[in-house]
């Protein structure tokens, strides 16, 4: 099986350090031999199970969800890492 | 050992004690004890009292009280309470603090509960030794030396070590009943959906399910009961029709003649300790002499159960812990991030530990394009044929009994750095989350040397058979040890 750490990585959106580089790279190997027992099995005559693909829910909209508190838009904009004129504010996604 | 649910609420009743003086006696106790133990992540000191203490003037006033009024309760710090931390022991949420109420925790204030404090787990839940925290490990009150087993291993140290009449934790792979084992405690899995996960840190959604500890099988029966049912804000919960409902009583007098129970010959093989074995063996020869009947049965995808569980619940992982970005909460390096990607890494990399970061890659992997079908469908195709096998045996027998954990306690810092053999910790328990049926472990009749636990798993729903015969050795047990 093939993979790269680093890659896999960027994927993750995950920065790795070179310590953790080396500890990824030991223990996936051992990981993935483990987890490949699976390739023992024959699953041809298995169908993909469909039971876990569950039905949605239904998208209902709450007014006044009495499950939240009313200072709950405070609250949460209090956790955001920084906030301008009670907006959140990231990063630019587009370069100039 | 701290009094039952029950005898607690018969002592404030007939006020031979008051709830303020249980709470303010095991505040002293954690004091005194947990600088060693490590079970709480935070204790409410304050507020624990101050709802003590309205407990109390409601007694004066000569109100009746509800069953679980005044019972002392610590919570897996994974689980929201509105205004508290909620860290999951990760440096990612350290600062933290909870915007709104776990469902369980709405129904347990409403239940008027006491709620002591948050307890440690291995970070996000992933772990079986309680040393993945980031805020340190958690000692077994048996034996400091060693590991109170995980990830809910706080709760468990809590409820073990006297610091807590109840805790409520999470269990993905054996979460709950893992730990409950080695600390000599009862834990409870529910069937996936018989309790709202709303407001439980997600690790892998489709596996996770909330669950009580407690010294006492009916204690844990009295919880499950307060805490059950659908919820809007959980999906996957269902509503349980009366043939689903426990029958309290009826688990308390735990006629079990007749019941027929399934030993599983997958399970019982080579490399269980000799100790465990034995216990094993004592309450199955203790179960015949009250009637039960065995036979032995077959699951055989068992050895399948582990790899299957390391392949879906880290594509989940890293599902779920793909919100945690440096952008609307939690560990944030947004400040010393150049642009929006580096925001997200360098976020990630400082606020994930270790065993995330291996499952979040692990999970990133098994749903990369060119692997998705060789992993991830394989593992779904395994996981039917395990729902299945235990579908085949739940038409012969009422109950499967297993061990629990293969050994006793093992000692801090012994598997801290070989994945694998930490994985392996779940190779009893896993196969009840892939399956979704619920599983109990209770304290075995030993009671030489470390805490053994043996599991029960039932057929979906059918809760009331596991806590019936689970009642009935923990009827001699408490009858054995704590009565003479």
């Amino acid at each position: 099986m093939d993979y790269d750490v680093n890659s896999i990585a960027k994927l993750a959106h995950i920065n790795l350090s070179s310590e953790r580089n080396m500890m990824l790279n030991q223990d996936f190997g051992n990981i993935l031999d483990y987890v490949n027992t699976l390739t023992s099995l024959d699953l041809e005559s298995q169908t993909i199970p469909t039971y876990y693909i569950q039905s949605l829910r239904e998208d209902i909209a709450f007014d006044n969800n009495p499950i939240f508190s009313d200072n709950i838009k405070e609250n949460i904009i209090k956790e955001m890492p920084l906030v301008e004129d009670g907006y959140l504010v990231v990063k630019s996604v587009l370069k100039k | 050992m701290l009094p039952s649910i029950e005898q607690l609420h018969q002592s404030y009743i007939q006020s031979h004690t008051t709830v303020t003086k249980v709470v303010a006696d095991i505040l002293a106790t954690i004091q005194s004890k947990d600088k060693e133990i490590n079970s709480y992540t935070e204790v409410f000191g304050d507020e624990a009292l101050r709802q003590a203490e309205l407990v109390d003037s409601k007694l004066a006033r000569g109100e009746k009280l509800g069953l679980l009024e005044g019972v002392p309760i610590s919570v897996k710090d994974a689980i929201l309470i509105e205004g508290y931390k909620a860290t999951a022991s990760s440096r990612m949420l350290e600062d933290y603090t909870a915007t709104y109420d776990a469902t369980v925790i709405t129904k347990l204030k409403n239940a008027g509960a006491i709620f002591l404090g948050k307890t440690n787990l291995d970070e996000f839940a992933m772990g079986a030794s309680t040393e993945n925290s980031a805020f340190g490990a958690t000692l077994n009150p048996a034996d400091i030396t060693r590991v109170p087993g995980g990830s809910s291993g706080g709760s468990a140290a809590s409820v073990a070590g006297d610091m807590a009449v109840i805790s409520i934790g999470s269990d993905t792979g054996g979460s709950i009943r893992q730990p409950a084992s080695l600390t000599g405690i009862v834990g409870l899995k529910p069937t996936y959906g018989r309790v709202s996960r709303f407001g439980l840190i997600a690790m892998a959604s489709s596996l996770d399910q909330i669950g009580p500890f407690a010294h006492r099988v009916i204690d844990t029966a009295h919880i499950l009961t307060a805490i059950e049912g659908k919820d809007v804000m959980d999906a996957t919960s269902v509503d349980l029709d009366s043939s689903q409902l426990l029958d309290i009583e009826k688990i308390k007098h735990a006629d079990v003649k007749g019941m027929k129970v399934g030993i599983p010959k997958e399970y019982f093989i080579d490399g269980i300790e000799t100790d465990v074995r034995q216990a094993i063996d004592e309450v199955i020869e203790t179960y015949k002499t009250l009637g039960v009947e065995f036979v032995e049965v077959s699951l055989p995808h068992t050895e399948y159960a582990v790899p299957t569980y390391y392949i879906i619940m880290p594509a989940e992982v890293s599902t779920n812990l793909a919100r945690f970005d440096g952008i609307r909460y939690g560990l944030s390096e947004l400040q010393n991030s150049q642009d929006l990607q580096e925001v997200y890494r360098a976020s990630r990399a400082k606020g994930f530990g270790n065993e995330p970061l291996r499952r979040i890659m692990l999970g990133t992997y098994v749903l990369s394009s060119g692997y998705y079908s060789s992993y991830y469908g394989k593992a779904k195709q395994v996981q039917n044929m395990i729902r299945q096998d235990f579908v085949n045996v739940f038409r012969e027998v009422d109950v499967i009994i297993t061990p629990t954990s293969p050994h006793t306690a093992f000692t801090i810092g012994e598997k801290v750095n070989e994945p694998v053999s930490m994985y392996l910790e779940d190779i009893f328990t896993v196969a009840t989350n892939l399956a979704g049926i619920p599983g109990i472990s209770v304290p075995t009749l030993s009671n030489s040397g470390l805490p053994i636990g043996f599991q029960l798993m039932s057929n979906h729903f059918q809760e009331q058979k596991l806590l019936t015969l689970a009642q009935a050795i923990d009827n001699i047990r408490y009858d054995k040890f704590n009565n003479q």
